[in-house]
């Protein structure tokens, strides 16, 4: 089903440019939500989408996390807004937020500050724009074509009236794993959970399948960003041991991971299964952290390059990919870029092949 | 056998055989054999890079570790296929290897079941299990050859390719002859042999114990209680490092390894002593003791000097100064601290001590100093001064490896070669 573009898009593009020069990855359909525990079900409530967020890790692995509201409407109580974007900012944990408007009010301008937020009007985000050469950089996020072409294949595509097949379905259940599970859970638990989910649609996504191929990208930067998080864990504490410090992040830290050893010791006791509590991915997953954390001016920057190799590679069938005034190392960040990819498939189950388009950058 | 041990031991035979030059039995028999060696010693060579652009660097890396260009595809077709690297090309030309050697793990398991997969022959198998039970001790010819089922020709080619690269030496004693391996011998081999003949059944575990435990303190009860290996120390077939410490003068022990080059035995002595001194500071300081060897050595590798210095230092670190690894310094009054020189081969020692630490054995020692340049070189081409020439020795074959190569080329001749 073709989805309707909303006609704050134009802004939402450009600060998602502004904030990609500025190194920062911004991550497809955000929404907050809420999970109610129902005896036998969980409730998801819809809390608000986010317009536009954007994550950045540095070369010490520190995380900087953006959240911006883009309003263009009349009718838009702008006071009302920045309380609501606040409120938005603390509940997600994030950094800095932005409220941008065609036009701010000059009182607007001045409570904001006050709240922690920024305001910027249109004709200011122009300037920055300029100034930040981001159009030359956010040219290799795609245009206005590449991004409604993204939006169009995101979901499983029903058609009003027909009922999904189970397999649809099934892919259904990981987008809203995307979308909603994966912003609400703790960080540590993202890891194990993307995983399981697509290794259950693994045998179902077809690199011949313009929208299975945009979801294993995704599903990539996802696993990039839960690899980030762990690094910035184990660099915060101390690279002496990065396997048990890996581990530690992965199971919860030392109750969590002794709780989930003695549980596995227990089911061995019983005889029906001998599985190690690791994975057997797990293993060559800790070796590339492990690669990440020693070559930082890449890892940093990984997200980014995944993001770019879609619309470049996909979307554009090219085979090179390039961010314009790119910092750090970008045959790093590239080498690191396809390593991940191409280990999420191996985690995952999904075939390698869906990422042929970027096997020879 | 254990693909680990499978994986070492193909490595013991490139880097034995690759100074023999090019002769029918061991190109012919050991094929599959040279060719996992091949790889786990390029693999380990190219451990902690991230990635090759330029292939002529890798090419002469190659080069340095007994590798020609022609073989070289081949040998990086084996390390992509185990996922050790990932070959990126742009039409025909390879434009980057990208690097995924595992750094937390030996990755010699990974190798040795990679020459599982491709079926060694009977040869190869008991050419690879002998050297394994030769690690552990010397054993009796004929007991050697009962184990496994290779009539008398195949055990004696086998036996010429193994003493050609010396992995194999067969000396007489007491009338019978008997097979070691001088990989498993630091010194004397004769008074390695005598004192295995003296404690036959107690070699392998007495080996195994330090191996388990390199540098044990001679004070420990495992040393003190056991007969092999105190004779093994008075008969000088285990020598042991002694440290002079601000708790007196302790001894330590290592497992012996042998069929090194001289510069490599250098690095080997000062990995031992920075070990030594490490176990020291472990069990005998007069402070407080270390609790994390792995990461004393690892500062030491990276920050060239331990973060805080300490009054005991400068006795217990002065036998790394004798061995001209570094010196210590005065940090503040009474307090020392130690720098570590910051050479190729010092660095290559203190990685060393770690492997010995963890896995009990190093595969660092093998590293060549000119292959690791040339890897991390833009300009490839290293100069006169530190691309190190070795002669190439000829095979010394038997009669029984001569007839068969002459049978082998008869055939051939005659063209009755089946090609099957």
């Amino acid at each position: 089903m073709a989805k309707t573009l909303d006609k704050d898009l134009p802004l939402k593009l450009q600060f998602r440019r502004i904030l990609f020069a500025e190194g920062y990855w911004s991550p497809l359909e955000v929404e907050l939500s809420n999970y109610e525990d129902l005896g036998n079900t969980l409730k998801r409530r819809s809390l608000t989408d986010l317009d536009v967020l954007g994550i950045k890790f540095d070369r010490l692995f520190n995380r900087t996390c953006v959240v911006g509201d883009c309003k263009s409407g009349k009718n838009v109580s702008d006071a009302n807004r920045l309380f609501w974007l606040r409120g938005v900012k603390d509940y997600f944990g994030a950094d800095l937020a932005y409220y941008l408007r065609p036009n701010i009010d000059s009182h607007i301008a001045a409570i904001a500050p006050k709240m922690g937020l920024c305001a910027l009007p249109a004709a200011h985000l122009d300037g920055l724009e300029l100034r930040l050469r981001a159009k030359e950089t956010g040219a290799a996020l795609g245009d206005f074509a590449d991004f409604e072409t993204t939006l169009q294949r995101w979901g499983i595509g029903t058609t009003k009236g027909v009922s999904p097949s189970q397999e649809q379905l099934q892919k259904k259940r990981v987008y809203s794993f995307l979308s909603y599970i994966y912003w609400y859970i703790e960080r540590f638990r993202a890891l194990m959970q993307l995983v399981g989910s697509f290794e259950s649609v693994a045998h179902v996504l077809s690199p011949d399948d313009d929208r299975d191929v945009l979801l294993a990208f995704v599903g990539a930067e996802r696993f990039a960003h839960c690899l980030l998080e762990a690094a910035a864990f184990i660099h915060s504490h101390g690279m002496q041991n990065i396997p048990a410090h890996a581990r530690l992040y992965f199971y919860g830290g030392p109750f969590g991971l002794r709780e989930k050893e003695r549980t596995f010791d227990l089911i061995r006791k019983l005889g029906v299964v001998n599985e190690e509590l690791d994975p057997p991915w797990l293993r060559d997953t800790i070796e590339l952290l492990g690669r990440m954390l020693h070559n930082p001016n890449g890892a940093c920057d990984v997200l980014r390059y995944i993001s770019v190799a879609y619309v470049s590679c996909v979307l554009h069938k090219k085979q090179e990919v390039v961010i314009p005034n790119a910092n750090g190392s970008p045959i790093e960040a590239i080498v690191l870029a396809k390593d991940i990819t191409l280990q999420f498939a191996k985690a995952t189950g999904i075939r390698e092949s869906i990422f042929d388009s970027i096997r020879s950058i | 056998m254990d693909p680990t041990l499978i994986g070492l031991r193909t490595q013991d035979f490139h880097e034995s055989l690759k100074v023999v030059t090019t002769f029918g039995p061991k190109e012919v028999k050991f094929k599959n054999t040279l060719l996992i060696g091949k790889a786990s010693s390029l693999a380990m060579h190219l451990r902690g890079l991230l990635y090759i652009e330029q292939y002529e660097q890798i090419e002469y890396a190659a080069a340095s570790l007994g590798i020609n260009s022609i073989e070289l595809p081949v040998v990086l077709r084996e390390l992509e296929t185990i996922d050790f690297i990932r070959i990126t090309k742009s039409g025909e030309q390879v434009k980057r290897i990208d690097v995924k050697v595992p750094e937390f793990r030996s990755g010699y398991s990974e190798l040795g079941k990679r020459w599982q997969d491709l079926r060694p022959n009977e040869l190869e198998q008991a050419g690879i299990a002998s050297l394994e039970h030769l690690h552990h001790g010397p054993v009796a010819v004929p007991v050697l050859q009962s184990q496994y089922s290779l009539n008398s020709n195949e055990f004696a080619i086998m036996s010429d390719v193994m003493m050609c690269g010396q992995l194999l030496a067969i000396q007489t004693v007491d009338g019978t002859p008997t097979a070691y391996s001088p990989l498993a011998v630091d010194g004397n081999p004769s008074a390695y042999l005598q004192w295995a003949k003296r404690f036959p059944n107690e070699v392998t575990a007495a080996i195994e114990t330090l191996t388990q435990s390199q540098g044990l303190s001679m004070s420990d009860g495992r040393i003190a209680s056991n007969k092999s290996l105190m004779d093994a120390i008075q008969t000088g077939v285990i020598m042991p490092v002694t440290v002079s410490g601000a708790t007196g003068a302790q001894r330590f022990l290592f497992a012996p390894r042998g069929g090194l080059a001289p510069e490599e035995k250098t690095i080997l002595d000062k990995s031992r002593a920075i070990l030594s001194c490490v176990r020291y500071g472990q069990s005998f300081s007069q402070g407080v003791a270390i609790k994390y060897p792995r990461r004393i050595l690892e500062v030491l590798r990276d920050n060239k000097q331990f973060n805080r210095g300490h009054p005991d230092l400068m006795s217990q670190y002065g036998l790394l100064a004798e061995k001209l690894i570094g010196h210590p310094f005065e940090e503040s009054t009474n307090r020392w601290n130690f720098r570590i020189d910051d050479t190729d081969e010092n660095m290559k020692a203190l990685n060393i001590a770690i492997e010995m630490l963890e896995y009990g054995t190093s595969s660092s020692v093998s590293i060549d100093l000119d292959a690791q340049k040339a890897l991390l070189s833009p300009s490839q081409y290293q100069g006169p001064a530190s691309t190190r020439p070795r002669m190439t020795s000829d095979p010394v074959v038997s009669e029984v490896t001569r007839a068969d190569i002459i049978r082998e080329l008869t055939k051939l001749t005659r063209g009755m070669n089946t090609h099957g």
